[in-house]
C-alpha cells in the first residue's frame, strides 16, 4: 500500500516535471504513425509469396514485425530507464536528497523508472492499434493472458540489463557504453525485423542468449496463431533462465557500485 | 545519551586522478586522511557547531551521519541507534540540509517538491498536506509554495531545503553551511531562524557545519573544531572559541 503510494509520487512528479510531454507524445504519436506506415508498404512486397521463414508465425510479414517493432521498445527503455535516472539525478544533484530518506534505494531507482515503462506501454498499444485500426492486422485467436504473462517475464528480464548497466553509470560516472551493443546485438540477432531462422548458425545460437529472442517468439506465437502457453514453453524457459543467471549478477554488480561509490563519497558528483 | 556520537571515526580518500597520471603511475594513488580517529558528543537540544577551515572534512563528517558516505572505521550513534548497522532508522529520525542547493526539481513547484519527499518518508495524502501547510506558516513560506522552484530566490531555496528537512519531524538535523551563498543580512536571519525557531521553540538537536567564525559565535551554544582529521576541542562555545586559533595552526605555509 504504501508502496503504491510511492510509486504514485514518483510517476506524479515525473509527469509533471515532463511539461513538454504532450507535445513531445504528439510527435511520437505521428512518428509511430508514419513507421507502422512504412512497414505495410514494406509488407506488401511480399504480397502473394508464400514465406516458409514466416510460416511458424502466420505467414504475413506485416502482423510479424508490427508484434516484433511494438514489444521491442521495451528493451530500449529497460536498459536505458534506471542508468537514466541515476544519471539524471546525479547531475540535478537529487540524488543524494532522495538517498537521505529512509526510502531504499533499490525502490528509488525502480519507481523512477515507472513512468517510463508506462509511457512505453501507451506507445506500444498505440502501435498495434495503429496496425488493427488502419492498417486492418487482425488478432482473431491471440491468446491475451498468455501474451500479458510473457509481457511481465520480458519487462522483468529486460530490466536485469537495465539494473546491470546502472550499476556500471553509478560507479564510472560515464554512459554505459556496453547497453548500446546489448541493444544493437538485440535488433541485429533478435529477430525483430526478420525471423530468426534466417540466420545463419552462429547466429542463431548467439540470439538463444538474448532475451528478446525468446521474448518476441513467444509474443507472436501467442498473439498471431493463438498458441497455449504450453506450446510456447520453450521461450518461457529461456526468459526464465536467462532472469536467474542475470537477476543475480546485476544486482551483485548493482550493489558492488554502490558500495564502492559510498567508500569513495562519490555518490554526489558527477 | 547525546543526540549524536561517534567514535574514532575514520576516512581516507583516495584522490581522483586524470587517466593521464593513472597510465603513468598506475598505482601511485594519492591518499589523504581526512578523519583520523573522530570522537563527538552532541547533547539532545544543543545547537553545536561543527567549527573548522575549508577541507577540514565537515561536509565528510556529516555525509558519514547521513549514511551517504561509509566510514573506515569508527562507530556512530544516533539517539541510541547503530547507524552504520540501521542506516534507515536512523535517517528515519535525522533531517539533513547538505546544502546543495540543486537537489530539488526545478520545474515542479515548492509544495510539489515537498509532496514528492514526504512520499519518501511514507507521509502521504491529507497528513503530508498538513504538515507542508504547518511547515509553510512556520517559515513563511506560504507565499513561495505556488511558485516553480527555479524561480524561487536563493534565500528561499535555503528555506525550503529546511522545511524538506523536517517534513517527517525528525529530532535532530544536520546542516552544512546553512548561509553559504546568502548576503549578509539574510545569512544573520536564517542564524536567527535557527536558534529561535529550530531549537528554541521546536526542541531539534542542531548539528551545524561551519567554517564562519562569526556564525558560530553568533548562535551556538557549543562548538567542536575540527582540523588536521581530529576535534581538537568540543565543549561550551565561549571556551572553545577561546582555542580557535589552534585551528589555523598549519596555514602560516599557505599563501594568503
Ligand atoms: N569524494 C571525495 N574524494 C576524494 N577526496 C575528497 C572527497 N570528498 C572530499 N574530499 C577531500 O577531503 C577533504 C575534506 O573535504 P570536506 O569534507 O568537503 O571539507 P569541508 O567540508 O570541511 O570543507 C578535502 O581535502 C577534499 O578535497
Ligand atoms: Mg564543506
Amino acid at each position: 500500500m504504501s508502496l503504491l503510494r510511492k510509486c504514485w509520487a514518483f510517476v506524479r512528479k515525473d509527469f509533471l516535471t515532463d511539461v513538454s510531454y504532450r507535445l513531445a507524445f504528439a510527435g511520437q504519436l505521428v512518428f509511430t504513425f508514419f513507421m507502422v506506415a512504412a512497414f505495410y508498404f514494406f509488407a506488401r512486397m511480399f504480397e502473394g509469396h508464400e514465406i516458409a521463414s514466416l510460416a511458424p508465425y502466420g505467414g504475413a510479414y506485416f502482423p510479424f514485425v508490427l508484434v516484433g517493432v511494438a514489444f521491442s521498445s521495451y528493451l530500449g527503455v529497460a536498459i536505458r530507464s534506471f542508468a537514466d535516472t541515476i544519471r539524471n539525478a546525479q547531475v540535478l544533484g537529487t540524488l543524494e536528497a532522495l538517498l537521505v530518506t529512509p526510502t531504499p534505494v533499490g525502490q528509488v531507482i525502480v519507481l523512477s523508472s515507472v513512468y517510463d515503462f508506462l509511457a512505453t506501454s501507451l506507445r506500444v498499444v498505440v502501435t498495434l492499434a495503429f496496425g488493427v485500426f488502419i492498417f486492418g492486422v487482425r488478432f482473431p485467436d491471440a491468446n491475451w493472458t498468455g501474451a500479458l504473462l510473457v509481457l511481465l517475464l520480458t519487462i522483468v528480464s529486460f530490466s536485469f540489463l537495465g539494473v546491470l548497466s546502472a550499476g556500471v553509470v553509478l560507479a564510472f560516472k560515464r554512459a554505459d557504453p556496453s547497453s548500446w551493443l546489448v541493444q544493437g546485438l538485440s535488433y541485429l540477432l533478435g529477430g525483430v525485423y526478420y525471423p530468426v531462422s534466417v540466420l545463419p548458425g552462429w547466429g542463431q545460437t548467439l540470439a538463444q542468449i538474448l532475451p528478446i529472442t525468446h521474448a518476441l517468439e513467444a509474443m507472436r506465437r501467442l498473439l498471431l496463431t493463438g498458441a497455449s502457453l504450453a506450446e510456447v514453453s520453450g521461450s518461457l524457459l529461456g526468459l526464465i533462465i536467462f532472469s536467474a543467471a542475470a537477476g543475480p549478477v546485476s544486482l551483485l554488480v548493482f550493489w558492488a557500485a554502490l558500495r564502492r561509490v559510498r567508500r569513495e563519497g562519490s555518490l554526489s558528483q558527477f | 545519551m547525546p543526540a549524536i556520537e561517534l567514535r574514532a571515526v575514520r576516512k581516507r580518500f583516495t584522490q581522483p586522478r586524470p587517466l593521464s597520471a593513472i597510465l603513468r603511475h598506475p598505482l601511485r594513488f594519492e591518499r589523504i586522511q581526512v578523519l583520523d580517529g573522530v570522537d563527538l558528543s552532541v547533547p539532545r537540544g544543543s545547537l553545536t557547531g561543527l567549527l573548522g577551515p575549508n577541507g577540514a572534512g565537515k561536509t565528510t563528517l556529516l555525509r558519514i551521519l547521513a549514511g551517504s558516505i561509509s566510514p573506515d572505521a569508527g562507530e556512530l550513534s544516533l539517539l541510541g541507534i547503530d547507524a552504520l548497522r540501521h542506516p534507515r532508522r536512523a535517517l528515519g529520525k535525522l533531517g539533513v540540509v547538505l546544502g546543495d542547493e540543486r537537489s530539488f526539481f526545478w520545474r515542479l513547484t515548492a509544495e510539489q517538491n515537498l509532496q514528492f519527499f514526504a512520499a519518501l518518508h511514507d507521509l502521504h495524502g491529507k497528513a503530508a498536506k498538513q504538515r507542508i501547510r504547518e511547515l509553510a506558516q512556520r517559515f513563511g513560506l506560504e507565499g513561495e509554495l505556488g511558485k516553480a522552484f527555479r524561480n524561487l530566490s536563493t534565500g528561499w531555496r535555503h528555506r525550503l531545503a529546511l522545511a524538506r528537512a523536517l517534513l517527517h519531524d525528525p529530532e535532530v538535523l544536520l546542516m552544512d553551511e546553512p548561509t553559504s551563498g546568502l548576503d549578509p543580512g539574510a545569512a544573520e536571519r536564517a542564524c536567527g531562524f535557527i536558534a529561535e525557531q529550530l531549537v528554541a521553540k521546536m526542541g531539534k538537536t542542531v548539528l551545524l557545519a561551519t567554517h564562519k567564525l562569526d556564525e558560530a559565535r553568533q548562535i551556538c551554544d557549543r562548538l567542536a573544531l575540527l582540523a588536521r582529521g581530529h576535534i581538537l576541542y568540543q565543549g561550551s562555545a565561549s571556551e572553545a572559541l577561546a582555542r580557535t586559533s589552534e585551528l589555523y595552526a598549519d596555514r602560516a605555509e599557505e599563501p594568503a
